[in-house]
């Protein structure tokens, strides 16, 4: 018996979170959530403003409380691991603020991101991020707060990639950055990050743009999946388009005339 | 004139001791963002246990040793056990405040307790006084500067030339940015209170070397003019406490020539209301960030 589109096959699994409950204290922000990300693969979590996103990248880096669940990164526990546990096991975290030491220059940020390597590996390895990211080699001595918002973020993702990590979690990197630039990372970037060996977990608010560049995706919704599948089919669903779309039109708060 | 020569040389002395104290205060803050008020009260704590040493027949390097240990000990502890459990329970910046004036009155009343509330002298030589250029120092002032530069040489090549200086630098800057770089940051936050410890332990030491008695109250009162420069210099920049140390030191001592020594703390606060007016932000600090504390 055929089927219309046959789910295409994951890869190996590299990042696997079950019954995943992430809070702040009081009830989990973020509840019951299961989510894999396979080797070689992007995966976007999409979903509204407020829907736990962060939360449940803070939960997978130990920078909130985790409640319920487990987190395995290629086979090893890593569930409620701090930050500088989870660097060495391959996992690089860009945060959506506060991603760069700001009163660094390029070349000391990037340093500082290879702080566990050996200090004779750091200049060479800075060399090679900066070839991932040619716009940022002429500003190595440019303070951090002097770079444009796209060109903080390709610090900020650089400054992770000095660890060479198997697994980025991206919270939206592309927000504050114009259209084009935007489009830029999504559409050139990550997928050059991919054929270089790393995979991704893309939180996203531009939910099309997220989607046309991932293998699957999930969308958020109050804190739990509401629904998953190969981004592919996600994109042709019609309540996926509307949702977005639909959220994106309303305005948050209802229009008032000026008086 | 030559008042105001000798006054300068006064001013050097306090200069030393306050920077000693005011880098190790302004580490805990820049590290932490604990303002721990309880440092003068570390301070004094130190000064008993180098009295203890040199009573007991200590040379002034072992009292100046004990003093460092104790004072490393002593900071480490407090953050460790009492510091921290406050933060991880969700105390922030002013409560932690008023946790330290708290620990402050229990080792000021503690150390009273223990040593009654005399007043002691660390029991050392006498030595010659050397002269120079119209400034008069003892032997042991000129030791207290000396070690005031070697202190100073020492946290300045540790922040800038060694990994744990830049882990250290980025934990205060950014502590769950540094975590991401693979600081162990508990870590480095347990090795500052070591270091800044061992400096507050000195500089109470030094600071009773240069007084003829001290009492349970004498490092809790020198903490005004501690602050004092560590605001000045911007609090949490270590290079910026120096350069505060220094601006206080010597306008205190030099008005204390000229108007009366009774208002030494007065010119202190004097000079920090007045750069405060000028540069809320301090001398030293580039940036004026909202930091939460380290848990
Ligand atoms: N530090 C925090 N403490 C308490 N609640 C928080 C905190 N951060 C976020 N929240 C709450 O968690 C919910 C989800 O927020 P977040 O994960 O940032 O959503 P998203 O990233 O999808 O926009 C929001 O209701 C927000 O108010
Ligand atoms: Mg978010």
């Amino acid at each position: 018996m055929p089927t219309s589109s046959a789910s295409p096959v994951r890869p190996e699994t590299l990042l696997e979170v079950r019954g995943f409950g992430v809070g702040y204290g009081g009830a989990p922000i973020v509840d019951d959530l299961d989510l894999t990300v396979g080797n070689g693969e992007i995966v976007a979590v999409i979903g509204p403003n407020g829907s736990g996103k962060s939360t449940l990248l803070k939960g997978l880096t130990g920078r909130a409380q985790v409640v319920h669940g487990s987190v395995l990164l290629a086979g090893a526990d890593v569930t409620s691991h701090r930050e500088d546990k989870l660097c060495r096991l391959g996992l690089g975290f860009v945060p959506q603020h506060k991603d760069v030491f700001p009163t660094l220059t390029v070349e000391d940020n990037l340093k500082m991101g290879g702080y566990l390597l050996a200090r004779s590996k750091i200049g060479r390895r800075v060399d090679e991020v900066l070839e991932v990211f040619p716009a940022l080699a002429p500003m190595r001595q440019r303070t951090a707060v002097r770079l444009s918002g796209g060109e903080r973020k390709m610090l900020a993702i650089g400054r992770v990639l000095m660890l060479e990590p198997k697994l980025l979690l991206l919270d939206e990197p592309t927000a504050g950055l114009s259209p084009e630039l935007a489009r830029h990372l999504l559409h050139d970037q990550l997928p050059a990050l991919v054929s270089r060996g790393v995979s991704i977990l893309l939180v996203e608010q531009k939910a099309l743009d997220a989607l046309t560049v991932s293998d699957w995706g999930y969308v958020l919704v109050g804190g739990g999946v509401q629904i998953s599948g190969p981004a592919r089919d996600l994109l042709e669903r019609p309540d996926i388009r509307e949702v977005f779309l639909g959220s994106a039109a309303r305005p948050a708060v209802p229009a008032r005339a000026n008086p | 004139m030559s008042l105001f020569v000798l006054s300068i040389g006064f001013g050097l002395i306090t200069a030393s001791i306050l920077a000693i104290a005011s880098v190790g205060f302004t580490l805990q803050f820049g590290v932490t963002n604990i303002l721990n008020l309880a440092y003068g009260d570390v301070m004094t704590g130190a000064a008993f246990i180098a009295y203890l040493v040199t009573r007991a027949g200590g040379s002034l390097w072992a009292a100046l040793l004990a003093g460092a240990i104790t004072g490393s000990l002593a900071s480490y502890v407090l953050n460790r056990f009492l510091y921290t459990p406050f933060v991880r329970h969700g105390t922030r910046l002013f409560g932690m405040i008023i946790v330290t004036i708290s620990v402050s009155l229990v080792l000021q009343n503690g150390l009273q307790a223990i040593f009654g509330a005399s007043f002691f002298s660390l029991v050392l030589p006498r030595t010659a006084s050397y002269g120079f250029a119209g400034m008069i120092f003892t032997g042991q002032q000129l030791l207290i500067m000396g070690i005031a530069v070697v202190a100073m040489a020492v946290v300045h090549s540790l922040l800038s030339y060694t990994r744990l200086g830049r882990a250290m630098r980025a934990t205060a800057a950014d502590p769950e940015l540094a975590r991401g770089c693979g600081v162990a940051t508990d870590r480095v936050v347990g090795v500052a209170w070591l270091m800044s410890g061992a400096l507050c332990g000195i500089a109470g030491v030094t600071l009773v070397m240069n007084v003829t008695s001290f009492s349970s109250t004498t490092g809790g009162s020198f903490l005004i003019p501690v602050v004092a420069a560590a605001v000045l210099g911007g609090v949490g920049h270590p290079y910026g406490a120096m350069i505060g140390a220094l601006v206080i030191g010597l306008a205190s001592e030099v008005s204390a020539a000229f108007v009366n020594p009774a208002y030494k703390e007065v010119v202190a606060f004097g000079v920090l209301v007045v750069v405060l007016l000028v540069r809320p932000q301090g001398i030293f600090a580039e940036i004026a960030t909202q930091k939460e504390v380290v848990a």
